[in-house]
């Protein structure tokens, strides 16, 4: 009954978190709005006072959408750009926020406040940088070994094999390995984190190798909260998906109610992204003793 | 009786073809059967080499003694990279290099050619490169006769040939156990009499194999023995007639193709075979086993195809139709035509949402119209045969699975296949590349495709929208009934045009419509017309100084009933390109005008004053003019509405917020 007490002791850590909660939405609306005003603004000049968008919103016009974006990608290849480095930009933030969100974890948000929170983020920022760097690293590495041998397969089984079913065999046995194998990364590189964060110590590498043994040692404890991090993604967006089928293509209010729809949606994704992050922490160190030491 | 006219000529030699073929065949020729061929040919499946004699009986359809024959040997495109095919393709091998792999070539070997009773000439045979004089080109040969062919008489030769088929590209060739026989026996080129599409004297028609090139070649009977192991099963032009095994246990089939062009065949162990019919005429589909699940889509596709064209133009006039569906790693052998013989393509797991199954098929089938039974020039007028069928494609696609919807129906993204045809060309980098009236070999590169496929097929589009569509079909059942089974050119519809238009509309479009196949087909200018501006401004009061008499004094208090304003619609003509055009202009109160205009200028400026205030106008709103590039800049509004834009803001909104998350997640 551990386990599900833990899952309930996050869930509960997530709900009173509200405020941390908001400030992750804050932070990733921001980021997001400085590439989306932007690019309001190219697709505003790009339409200029044409009708060819008008009645979209009644039907997809696939000739108005290509027309439309054929001009629009050329002022947006400079806008390619900028999303690379926005991403780079909120990959720091991200990283840095880390320390702040499991020290409001650890302390069970019993005191939290701007101050103690963004100290927190700057103690633990360069390792957790390191440890994310080491996770991109590995994650690189990875798609090369799957990838580079499945496309070589890929490519000898155009030429000869009989039929189209192999390689669609192929391709989707390579993407259930890089999945796994995607999946033990990112658990290794978070367990990593919270033995460090548990632990104090500086050393990176011998915290991720013991992050590696705990991870495989406990794999069935590990991989179910992984799974429900996928899950709830999935079920989120199947909750999306249907209300963006019933309200439609939105203009005037129907997008106001959408625009509500979409920040409620993703205010609850970070509760609920909290709320396993919180679980897999007290899973490791707090809950009644570590499951997982 | 004596003609003056080489034209008159050579129809009443037609007439006389005719007669006799009827005569010798036992039943109603289709087409003049001027060059007929019967085959003897045995694939080796370990060698991918076909060794064969076939027999050909050729009738001078011209007024001309002609003293020698030229022949295509297309195969020989394939057996080294200096062949001009392969100089214009970049010797493109999928991938394979030729030295690591040297079965991948292939070629074609006359071994002997004589004539029955007569000459040997197989030493006289010369290869020729009419077109480019490349000297490593063996695709054309030239074979000066001992005795010459008078008018109207009749040539039976006896060729021995053996042709090596290349690992398979350009549509023939062997991938694994699959093979694709086409372009594969020594084929006779055509002999034109002075008078057909134009030409001032007989001349043979015989052009070396290009990369950007199809065929061209006479109507006749073709019956054709093949000899092959077993297991395979095979699929061909023409009806099966016969089929036997021989002392070697393998299998001989025999076939018949009465008034066709050419003649190609498939055979591959693993095809799954599905029977069918439409009316009279025997369907078949050869299917991967994987591909199994998609027979009903192919199926449908073509059936639906038949009933279209049967309304449109005529049924189809031949007994049977085989549709072969290529595996994946013989992928380049899908999507071609030969008369009563047509290779698709698909996937396995193909959405049924995404119809390219489907769309290939239709198009390949119309193929049987547009080049098998309008048998024009394919390399010389690419137009005709690629651009006609892709307008008849779309014309089928949307008509069966939707306008706008019939290639990708997905709830919130789909397309149709006319729009899809228009935006091939308008996509184009540069459309003023080269015109769609060209030899398919002198395209630029990146040009032959969107201008003979999809600027042909949207400029008989724009004709339809013009002259209307019951005009539209008069002229596509006129241009079929008068030149089906012969060889007609550009000329041949363009007067077909210019008479039913003249027939139904008189003088509304000119004299004729030689203006729009001068911009659009004979020319390469674009068109794109701009809605500039509107402008609406309020009409004020006078003031200053009048004279009145010989005073001058001030306007003084002269005031409106009402508020009156002063309207201007200006538009530009971006393009060369000339169209008439429609511009629709909404009020403030509800009303609108249409107005006409010749679209002659480089500007036109519409001006109305009252007490009405233009809130839009737009060009062309029936979307009549589809060579119009640009349609985005078709219309103006001085209320603009931004819902469009505003929600794909926020969804791009929404979709960053998840991605920094999902970022976040798997990163910090």
């Amino acid at each position: 009954m551990n386990i599900v007490k833990i899952y309930l002791r996050g869930a509960n850590f997530s709900i009173r978190s509200w405020q941390l909660v908001t400030l992750l939405y804050l932070v990733h609306t921001l980021l997001s709005l400085v590439l989306v005003l932007p690019f309001y603004s190219a697709m505003k000049d790009t339409i200029g006072p044409s009708m060819a968008l008008e009645n979209f919103h009644k039907s997809f016009q696939f000739t108005a959408w290509t027309e439309f974006t054929r001009d629009f990608s050329q002022k947006m290849q400079v806008f390619a750009g900028i999303i690379g480095y926005a991403l780079l930009f909120s990959l720091f933030v991200q990283v840095f926020l880390k320390g702040g969100i499991l020290a409001m974890i650890r302390e069970d948000y019993a005191r939290f406040t701007i101050k103690r929170f963004a100290e927190a983020c700057g103690i633990w920022f360069m390792r957790f940088l390191q440890v994310s760097l080491m996770v991109l690293l590995l994650h690189l590495v990875l798609a090369f070994l799957i990838w580079l041998p499945a496309s070589l397969i890929l490519q000898h089984q155009f030429t000869l094999t009989l039929t189209g079913q192999s390689l669609i065999r192929t391709a989707l046995i390579a993407l259930t390995l890089h999945f796994v194998l995607g999946s033990l990364v990112f658990l290794f590189g978070e367990y990593t984190r919270y033995i460090l964060f548990v632990s104090g110590t500086k050393g990176v590498f011998r915290a991720f190798r013991k992050a590696v043994v705990l991870v495989l040692k406990k794999i069935y404890l590990v991989y179910p909260l992984f799974l429900l991090l996928l899950v709830n993604g999935i079920l989120l967006s199947l909750a999306w998906f249907f209300l963006q089928k019933v309200t439609g293509f939105g203009t005037g209010f129907t997008l106001l109610f959408l625009v509500l729809m979409q920040q409620a949606v993703f205010w609850l994704r970070n509760m609920l992204r909290l709320w396993l992050t919180a679980s897999q922490f007290y899973l490791y160190s707090k809950f009644p003793t570590p499951l997982i030491t | 009786m004596t003609f003056k006219s080489p034209a008159m000529k050579n129809i009443l030699l037609l007439l006389f073809f005719l007669t006799v073929t009827q005569a010798i065949y036992g039943q109603a020729a289709l087409s003049p059967r001027i060059a007929s061929y019967d085959i003897r040919v045995e694939l080796d499946t370990e060698k991918h080499v076909l060794t064969g004699t076939a027999l050909l009986n050729w009738t001078n359809p011209s007024a001309d003694t002609v003293g020698e024959l030229r022949f295509h040997l297309y195969m020989n495109a394939f057996k080294n990279s200096r062949s001009t095919f392969m100089k214009e393709s970049g010797s493109r091998f999928r991938g394979t290099k030729a030295k690591e792999d040297p079965e991948a070539w292939g070629w074609i070997d006359i071994t002997r050619l004589s004539l029955p009773g007569g000459a040997d000439l197989t030493s006289s045979i010369r290869y020729i490169q009419p077109d480019d004089g490349n000297p490593f080109d063996q695709t054309v040969i030239s074979v000066p006769l001992t005795e010459p062919v008078f008018p109207g008489k009749k040539l039976r030769a006896e060729i021995d040939f053996t042709t090596k088929l290349p690992k398979i590209l350009a549509r023939t060739g062997y991938s694994g156990d699959f093979y694709l026989v086409a372009q594969w026996f020594p084929k006779l080129g055509v002999y034109e009499p002075a008078g057909m599409r134009g030409n001032e004297k007989g001349r043979w028609n015989c052009h070396q194999f290009h990369a950007n090139s199809e065929f061209y070649a006479d109507f006749g009977v073709y019956r054709v023995s093949i000899t092959l192991p077993p297991e395979y099963r095979v699929g061909a032009t023409g009806v099966r007639i016969d089929s036997v095994m021989n002392a070697d246990s393998n299998q001989v089939l025999t076939y018949l193709a009465e008034d066709v062009v050419d003649f190609a065949w498939t055979a591959s162990p693993r095809f799954e075979v599905f029977n069918d019919r439409w009316n009279q005429v025997s369907v078949h589909l050869m299917i991967q086993p994987e591909n199994a699940g998609q027979a009903g889509r192919y199926l449908h596709a073509v059936k639906s195809a038949m009933d279209y064209f049967a309304e449109a133009l005529e049924p189809y006039p031949y007994p049977s139709i085989t549709v072969v569906d290529p595996p994946l790693h013989g992928i380049q052998a899908g999507g071609m035509e030969y008369p009563m013989f047509i290779t698709a393509g698909t996937v396995a797991g193909m959405p049924e949402r995404v119809r390219i199954p489907e769309s290939l098929t239709i198009h390949e089938f119309g193929h049987n119209y547009f080049m098998g039974i309008l048998a024009t020039h394919e390399g010389e007028e690419a137009w005709m045969d690629e651009g006609m069928n892709s307008y008849f494609e779309s014309k089928i696609m949307d008509h069966v699975y939707g306008e706008q919807r019939s290639v990708y129906d997905f709830p919130r993204f789909h397309a149709g296949s006319a729009e899809n045809q228009r935006l091939g060309y308008t996509g184009m980098s540069n459309p003023r590349i080269a015109p769609p009236a060209r030899f398919s070999w002198e395209f630029p590169h990146g040009g032959y495709s969107p201008l003979s496929y999809n600027k042909a097929a949207t400029l008989l589009f724009t004709l339809e929208n013009l002259v209307g569509r019951p005009t539209m079909q008069e002229i596509m059942k006129t241009y079929y009934r008068l030149w089906k089974f012969k060889h007609p050119c550009g000329q041949d519809f363009i007067h077909v045009v210019n008479e039913v238009v003249r027939k139904n509309h008189g003088t509304r479009f000119g004299e004729n419509m030689n203006w729009f196949f001068d911009q659009v087909l004979f020319g390469s200018g674009i068109c794109d017309y701009k809605m500039a501006s509107v402008h609406v401004n309020r009409i004020r009061p006078p003031a200053g100084i009048e004279e009145v008499g010989e005073n001058k004094v001030t306007y003084r208090n002269i005031e409106y009933s009402e508020e009156l304003y002063e309207n201007r619609v200006i538009i530009h003509r971006l393009g060369d390109v000339v169209m008439p055009l429609e511009v629709k202009i909404d009020f403030d109160d509800g009303s609108s005008v249409t107005e006409y205009w010749d679209g002659k200028e480089e500007t036109w400026e519409y001006r109305h004053e009252g007490t009405r205030r233009v809130v839009r106008a737009v060009l062309d709103p029936e979307n009549k003019i589809l060579l119009d590039l640009n349609r985005q800049n078709n219309s103006y509004t001085l209320q603009p509405r931004q819902g469009t834009i505003r929600n794909w803001a926020v969804n791009f909104l929404f979709i960053l917020q998840h991605l920094f998350h999902i970022m976040a997640i798997f990163l910090a």
